[in-house]
């Protein structure tokens, strides 16, 4: 991100953003309002467009490419698994619908990470492994809960992760990490 | 990719959260269907004025009463907090601003499409059902001013409610096509009705093209749309 801002109206919802991530990096900015954080998670996934600056998602500018940029990107919202879905399968197929992926591998997938995150609540998990089956390059996380830090951090492995917080000790325990962590206020 | 297998994925989500809105649609058409007029008033002599007053009780209450519940259905769609999750996921998955328009808005459309039916059926038991081309027309309509309610639903205030308006105006020009349009011609001569070809045509060409513009729209309107948070 160069300057990235979101404007609507009078209202500047995100102030101009720089940050970059390399691949495998770990990035947890902490902001003001859950809005903000909420928008700058929606940016950083390619779903928001910056009113100003430039956003880059890998090679990627999600306002040219926003297929190819997403399909990089893995998304876990705040809000909880849609209630629509009457088992954890049901919104794995779902998904993997939506990716365009193998039913099948997304499925075997899906129970593995299961498995490994099976100490963490399934309102946090189903999300996370939702976005995992992709096996994206970059894992964006609005305001994840910080209990489960370790977990979601295993999990992702290899994968540059970028969090967005509204307080300061949520943004350590996500830039705790190997990679060159950092934890702005 | 498969978009198809995506976009149905869309529709088979979004249709078994709206079972509920379904159900209302269904049931408010059923009673609208039940108290509309069943019969022409017996002070139309003329039968030309008949013929005229027989079309519009056939179609009146089923377009315009479909209007309001595609609009609602349309409405319902984006914004809130109710599908707030399921539009984060379908916004983040890797689909195209036309794909995703295409899957949002053969939902209100399949409601939209059900309620009529219903209604149809209810006009059909109470004796006074639109033959099936004068459904046709309306079901046209109804979708068509559908499809115009959905770009309401990426937008925020007066464009917001003038869309709402342009889905109105499609009803209401359907309408009148199919009901005045064939009486602007005089009627053949020894024939005690107009003749419907013309309207039927007219009306259905207006709502293709509608349609066809209104998905289009759409779907560039939701690839610019930033679903930020209220």
């Amino acid at each position: 991100m160069r300057d990235a801002a979101f404007v609507r109206g009078n209202e500047t919802i995100v102030s101009p953003l720089t940050c970059s991530l390399a691949p495998g990096e770990r990035s947890a900015l902490r902001f003001e309002s859950t809005r903000e954080a909420a928008t700058v998670a929606l940016m950083a996934a390619g779903i928001v467009k910056a009113s100003s600056g430039r956003i880059f998602i890998g090679e990627f500018d999600p306002r040219i490419q926003p297929v190819q940029a997403k399909r990089i990107v893995g998304y876990v919202p705040h809000e909880a698994v849609p209630h629509e879905f009457a088992t954890f399968f049901g919104y794995i197929e779902y998904r993997s619908a939506l990716w365009g992926l193998q039913r099948e591998r997304s499925i075997a997938d899906a129970a593995a990470l299961l498995e490994t995150l099976r100490d963490v609540h399934e309102a946090f998990a189903y999300p996370l492994i939702g976005a995992l089956i992709a096996r994206p390059a970059l894992l964006v996380l609005d305001r994840p809960q910080a209990a489960y830090a370790p977990q979601i951090l295993t999990v992702a492995g290899d994968c540059a992760v970028f969090s967005t917080h509204v307080s300061q000790r949520e943004a350590t325990s996500f830039a705790r990490s190997r990679a060159p962590d950092r934890a702005q206020a | 990719m498969r978009p198809g297998a995506a976009i149905a994925a869309v529709i088979v989500t979004r249709l078994r959260k709206e079972a509920r809105l379904i159900a209302y649609v269904c049931a408010a058409s059923a009673i609208v269907a039940y108290l509309q007029p069943h019969a022409i008033l017996s002070v139309v002599h003329d039968p030309f004025a008949a013929d005229t007053a027989t079309r519009a009780t056939w179609l009146a209450g089923l377009t315009f009463f479909g209007t309001l519940c595609g609009i609602v259905a349309a409405i319902a769609q984006r914004g809130g907090a109710r599908l707030r999750e399921l539009e984060l996921c379908e916004q983040s998955a890797p689909l195209y601003g036309r794909q995703l328009a295409r899957a949002t808005a053969t939902v209100p459309c399949i409601i939209v499409t059900i309620s009529s039916f219903v209604y149809w059926f209810v006009q059909f038991v109470t004796g006074m059902a639109a033959p099936p081309a004068f459904f046709l027309l309306a079901l046209a309509a109804v979708n068509a001013s559908t499809l115009v309610a959905c770009s309401a639903t990426v937008r925020r205030g007066p464009s917001r409610y003038l869309y709402v308006a342009l889905a109105w105006l499609t009803a209401m020009v359907s309408y009148a096509l199919a009901i005045y349009l064939d009486r602007l011609r005089p009627p053949p001569r020894g024939v005690d009705h107009y003749s419907d070809a013309l309207g039927v045509a007219t009306e259905l060409s207006f709502c293709l093209v509608v349609g066809f513009i209104a998905v289009r729209q759409y779907g560039e309107s939701l690839a610019r749309y930033d679903p930020v948070p209220e």
